[in-house]
């Protein structure tokens, strides 16, 4: 019969039920909400003094913890209970951590303690008692994905970078953004920030300027460490002989694409039309946004990694897409932008005047000859045609107008940019449509428009626009730039209409961007209508994770591969969220403008950008900037770690009153067989008898139960033969101890002690392998003693108010096997020493060592036990006077004459009532009574350590 | 102390603490959780409970060179054993009692009344505790106090 309890909430009370159940034989199930067992939120008096018991519950073999957890399903009655457990991710690996706080000290999350405090915790934390919390493993707060980092179609961590520049760590922000998406300074200048149109604060005061933070990260801190977490990434992968991926252009798409499949290993060529490598980053965006130097130095970072771009090389004519494949190429990418000026379709666009946006920022860019009059005139609202008019305002115009047909805000241009062009003179007409264009002598001489107005009705999520009757005019004009769109070149398909399927760009799946023809891919502008460069990024990485797997012959499958997360939605409703003033990016000055293509956006200084990003609000809690990841030693984190349910099937269940039970979807408060604990703290009759009751219906029922006691082994020491043996080992604890003792120094030192057999260093004594290589070095120096100073105090079997557990869990590691009859000797030099003069290393380590040397002289004088309980005095038969002292002072009556086989009177202890409190040792007039963990002789010997005469 | 340390092992008096493995045993650890800082010249050793301690162990301490030397207790009505407190303040009188005729200040000895947990109490009062025995260390007339035991020996 193996049916259990389970226990549910109720607080301390929860658990003293859970162990005398368990104490009675029956298997229970303990489930607390929180991260670790309950018991209270401080390290009050009542928590202390609860904590053993804890322990004690958190270390039985019948006692199956679950912490993180609730309670998902219940059916059945009593006796027959099936529940289900749910149990939330904790994020870290409780058994390995051993929570050393080394990740804590570098997450750069703050978040509001669930205690409803002002208190803040890190989003990695200790759970609610710290230290002495059961158990004590960290645990990371993160509700999901926040909505900024949600809503990057290339799946850069924007909160990650956010929260890490607010610390200052500016480096790591930029690994973190090059981890997943190039062009970081680029992107920082140009993008149209999905991120900060979704972000919470902007819903308070202004988003966080999440761009100008990623400008201010990229070019000021080198790329060179992501550079080499790449290359070291691809170690020992073969480069193949031939590159096996074809990519057709080399604008963001492309390079994006290139560049995850070099990480990934795969070779590949890329192939582009003009001289320079870029795309529309190179000849599109003008210099005062981008400076040169500035993309020159992501295309290099991209470049780098071992691609080859091979410029001047347009695919069609002379090299077609079958060449390519008759060269080897298994797969090839279509990443050729939009490149081809979409015309307006009125009168006079052939006069000598009229020219494209998209031309006239490619011959500026690339330093082509070209003419522009005084009057200029641009058609369209978006990047294009804005970027087209502030070009034009710089080379000596004297007038520039942009004339759209919409709103101001329908502009699909960034809206900065509208901004800075207005600042810089440019003027704005707004729904206003061309009907001709005007001429004389096949010169243009001005512009006709329409005013428009809005109808009913949509397309493509826009307002219909119609022309008002009657309302036309005119505006003079020497050069009309039309910037109504772009839409890709497919000369080089030669008219197949296989990859397009009649559309005007390559139809393909937009999670995989695979086309419906096998091994060729399309991405960017080229497989979308013209859209914002980070889409087209997010494209070409989607097609790198589609190419390699058609590259390994695995399915390119219809899943998304950049899974869609929901973002968390904070509830602003029920908190206050002080605004805080927002960083204004610094600007050129406006007449330092004109004439020149000089950066107009300054970027942010180092305190800028911190006092921004700390605008954060941590929408998610964790910002997965993995800084844990990177930290941990011990590899315990796991930021992938889902929702546990476990199925059980029990007699009883014992809950809090203020748990909530579900059944059958009804809310129940009493039903027979579930046992509502009404008081959760102070008072344990109640828990105590609801035990007995259960133990005793389960009892009936055929369950055996036989007290099953789990104490930690006392050491059981067999007499150590000859002379000891003995070997001292000091943990570092991840640095806790380490980083104030010098470890070396008092290894050292020890070496050069006589009678030392063995002296070794261990990083973390409390975990798998620091026993295990402790009991390795035991056995293969053939130890009979082992001293080890760590945080671990006792090697005996009492929990008392100080111990924790990690220190339990280190105990009985040490002594599981055969080990048991190895004498330890723990010396806590964590809390006792390090801690507490951690300002004063020297003086710290020196202390160290004479609690160490007080530790060895105690393990040289220890006595052979004769029974676990190593505070049990023992009676020197022969020593007793039969005085009686011992009787009248001990404090449980646990004394009492008895007369030996000798017929002499001697005192004899009942070793279930003593508690080893030691008062009659002390007072022994004869020296019988002795306890051989505190002996005098060990007592004496460790004065003598720790004392030098002077 | 050997050579190769005791280049860093300073003058400061040294000074011993018994303490009890209960409230005030968990009042150092929560010193340590805490961080609250004390001077590094206070070695502990740990007793089961501070009955366990004997009039023989503090006299030992002074012999081996102890400049002071304190108990570290637990409330008497908290004792885990009833009446191991009140047990060591019999002796901790009777210990001052015999210093003084040794010629060691009773000011030497201490006790030190910790609540479970309290590590704030423990870091204060033993920082006290050594300001003490550093104010009677530089009276000229209180050097040399340890040799006073093996003297009354021999
Ligand atoms: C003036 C302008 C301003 C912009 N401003 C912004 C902005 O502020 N923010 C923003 O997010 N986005 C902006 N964009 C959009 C952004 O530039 C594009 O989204 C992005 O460049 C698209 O990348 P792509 O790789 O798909 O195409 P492209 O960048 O166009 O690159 C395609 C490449 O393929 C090459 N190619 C074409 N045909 C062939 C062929 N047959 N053989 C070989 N190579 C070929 C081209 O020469 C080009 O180098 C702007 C675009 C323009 C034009
Ligand atoms: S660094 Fe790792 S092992 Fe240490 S506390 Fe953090 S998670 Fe635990
Ligand atoms: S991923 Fe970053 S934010 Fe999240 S817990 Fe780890 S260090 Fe803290």
């Amino acid at each position: 019969m193996s049916k259990g309890v389970l226990v549910k909430g109720g607080g301390r009370a929860g658990v003293k039920a859970a162990l005398e159940l368990a104490e009675r034989g029956v298997k229970v199930a303990l489930v607390a909400e929180a991260g670790a067992l309950p018991n209270g939120h401080d390290n009050s008096y009542e928590a202390l003094r609860f904590t053993p018991l804890l322990l004690r519950a958190a270390h039985h073999p019948n006692i199956n913890v679950i912490t993180n957890a609730s309670l998902e399903r219940l059916h059945g009655e009593k006796g027959d209970f099936k529940v289900r457990i749910i149990q939330h991710p904790r994020f870290v690996d409780a058994a390995a951590c051993v929570s050393c706080g080394k990740c804590e000290i570098e997450c750069p999350v703050n978040v509001v303690s669930l205690t409803g405090s002002d208190e803040k915790h890190k989003a990695i934390h200790l759970p609610l008692l710290g230290l002495k919390s059961v158990p004590a493993a960290y645990c990371i707060e993160k509700s999901g994905v926040s909505p900024c980092a949600a809503a990057c179609p290339a799946g850069v961590n924007s909160h990650g970078y956010v929260a890490l520049i607010a610390q200052g760590k500016f480096k790591e922000a930029l690994d973190l953004i090059t981890e997943s998406a190039p062009f970081p300074r680029v992107l920082g200048r140009v993008c149209n920030r999905p991120c900060e149109a979704n972000c919470t604060r902007g819903k308070i005061d202004r988003a966080i300027a999440i761009c100008a933070l990623k400008r201010f990260v990229a070019d000021n801190n080198s790329t060179e460490v992501s550079l080499k977490r790449t290359h070291d990434n691809r170690k020992g992968r073969v480069k193949p002989a031939q590159p096996r991926v074809a990519i057709i252009g080399a604008g963001p798409a492309g390079l994006s694409a290139a560049r995850d499949l070099a990480r990934m290993g795969h070779h590949c060529t890329v192939f582009e039309a003009l001289p320079m490598p870029g795309g529309m980053i190179t000849v599109g965006m003008p210099r005062f946004r981008l400076p040169r130097e500035v993309r020159q130095a992501d295309i290099e970072d991209i470049v780098r990694l071992g691609i080859e771009i091979r410029t001047s090389t347009p695919i069609g004519k002379d090299l077609t897409m079958d060449d390519l494949k008759k060269q080897g190429y298994e797969a090839i990418l279509i990443a050729v932008g939009a490149h081809k000026n979409q015309k307006l379709g009125i009168p006079g666009e052939g006069l000598s005047g009229v020219v494209d946006g998209v031309s006239l920022l490619r011959a500026v860019n690339l330093k082509q000859p070209f003419t522009i009059g005084s009057r200029v005139i641009a058609i369209g609202g978006g990047n294009v045609a804005i970027d087209s008019a502030r070009v034009a305002s710089r080379l000596g115009t004297k007038e520039v107008s942009i004339f759209y047909r919409r709103t101001r805000a329908e502009m699909p241009a960034n809206d900065e940019e509208v901004t800075e062009a207005e600042q810089e003179g440019v003027k704005l007409e707004f729904m206003v449509s061309p009907t001709r264009i005007i001429g004389q002598d096949g010169k243009v001489t001005g512009v006709a428009f329409h005013r428009m107005q809005v109808t009913d009705g949509e397309s493509e999520g826009r307002r219909h626009t119609v022309p008002i009757e009657g309302s036309e005019f005119t505006v003079e004009a020497d050069t009309v730039i039309v910037a109504v769109g772009q839409r890709p070149d497919f000369s080089f398909l030669e008219g197949d209409t296989t990859l397009t399927e009649g559309k005007r760009h390559i139809v393909v799946d937009q999670s995989t961007m695979a086309t419906r023809v096998p091994g060729i891919f399309a991405a960017g502008d080229a497989a979308y209508d013209s859209g914002p460069m980070i889409n087209a990024i997010g494209m070409g990485r989607r097609a790198a994770i589609s190419i390699d797997k058609y590259l390994r012959g695995e399915p390119v499958a219809k899943e998304p591969v950049h899974a869609r997360v929901t973002p968390v939605e904070v509830n602003l409703n029920n908190i206050y969220i002080p605004s805080i003033e927002p960083q204004e990016m610094p600007f050129l000055p406006m007449k330092e403008r004109r004439g020149n293509f000089e950066e107009v956006e300054l970027g942010f200084t180092p305190e800028m950008a911190m006092r921004e990003a700390q605008r954060c609000l941590n929408c998610s809690g964790c910002s997965q900037c993995l800084e844990c990841v990177r930290t941990c030693e011990l590899d315990a984190l796991d930021h992938s770690q889902t929702a546990q349910r476990y199925d059980f099937e029990v007699a009883a269940i014992i809950a809090g009153k203020d748990t909530v039970i579900i059944h059958d979807s009804e809310l129940i408060t009493t039903r027979h067989g579930i046992h509502l604990l009404s008081s959760s703290d102070a008072d344990f009759t109640e828990a105590s008898s609801i035990a007995a009751e259960i133990t005793e219906e389960l009892t009936k029922h055929g369950i055996e139960s036989k007290p099953l006691l789990k104490e930690i082994q006392a050491p059981a020491i067999a007499s150590p033969t000859g002379k000891p043996r003995l070997g001292i080992f000091v943990c570092g604890c991840g640095g806790n101890i380490s980083d104030v003792v010098s470890i070396t120094k008092v290894l050292g030192y020890l070496r050069n002690l006589p009678a030392i057999a063995y002296v070794s260093g261990i990083a973390y004594a409390c975990t798998d392998e620091g026993s295990a290589d402790i009991k390795y070095a035991v056995k293969k120096n053939n130890l009979s003693h082992a001293v080890l100073a760590a945080c671990s105090c006792c090697n005996f079997d009492q929990i008392c108010f100080s111990c924790a557990d990690r220190r339990i869990l280190c105990k009985t590691k040490l002594m599981e096997g055969d080990f048991n009859s190895t004498y330890y000797e723990f010396i806590n030099i964590r809390e006792h020493c390090v801690w507490v003069h951690r300002n004063n290393p020297e003086e710290a380590t020196a202390k160290a060592l004479s609690l160490i040397q007080a530790g060895i002289a105690r393990a040289a004088n220890c006595h052979i036990m004769t029974n676990g309980r190593a505070v049990i005095p023992v009676i020197a038969e022969t020593k007793c006077r039969a005085c009686g002292t011992c009787i009248t002072v001990c404090p449980f009556e646990a004394i009492v004459l008895k007369e030996n086989r000798n017929g002499s009177s001697v005192s004899k202890i009942d070793e279930s009532l003593c508690r080893g409190c030691g008062i009659c040792v002390a007072r022994c007039p004869s020296g019988a009574l002795q306890q051989l963990e505190f002996s005098d002789t060990m007592i004496n010997a460790s004065l003598a350590a720790i004392l030098t005469k002077k | 102390m050997a050579k190769k340390i005791s280049k860093y092992t300073s003058s400061a008096p040294q000074i011993v603490g018994f303490v009890c493995n209960w409230s005030a045993y968990s009042g150092v650890e929560m010193a340590g959780v805490e961080k609250i800082e004390y001077p590094a010249n206070i070695k502990l050793v740990r007793l089961p409970c501070l009955g366990r301690l004997h009039l023989g162990h503090i006299l030992n301490s002074f012999e081996l060179g102890a400049g002071g030397v304190v108990l570290l207790g637990c409330p008497p009505d908290d004792c885990h054993y009833e009446s191991g407190t009140e047990k060591a303040k019999e002796v901790l009188a009777q210990a001052k009692e015999i210093i003084n005729l040794l010629g060691i200040d009773p000011l030497r000895l201490g006790f030190i009344e910790v609540p479970i947990g309290r590590g704030d109490i423990v870091a204060s009062q033993l920082t006290a505790f050594v300001k003490q025995i550093e104010v009677l260390e530089s009276h000229p007339k209180q050097k040399g106090h340890a040799p006073v035991l093996s003297g009354g020996k021999k």
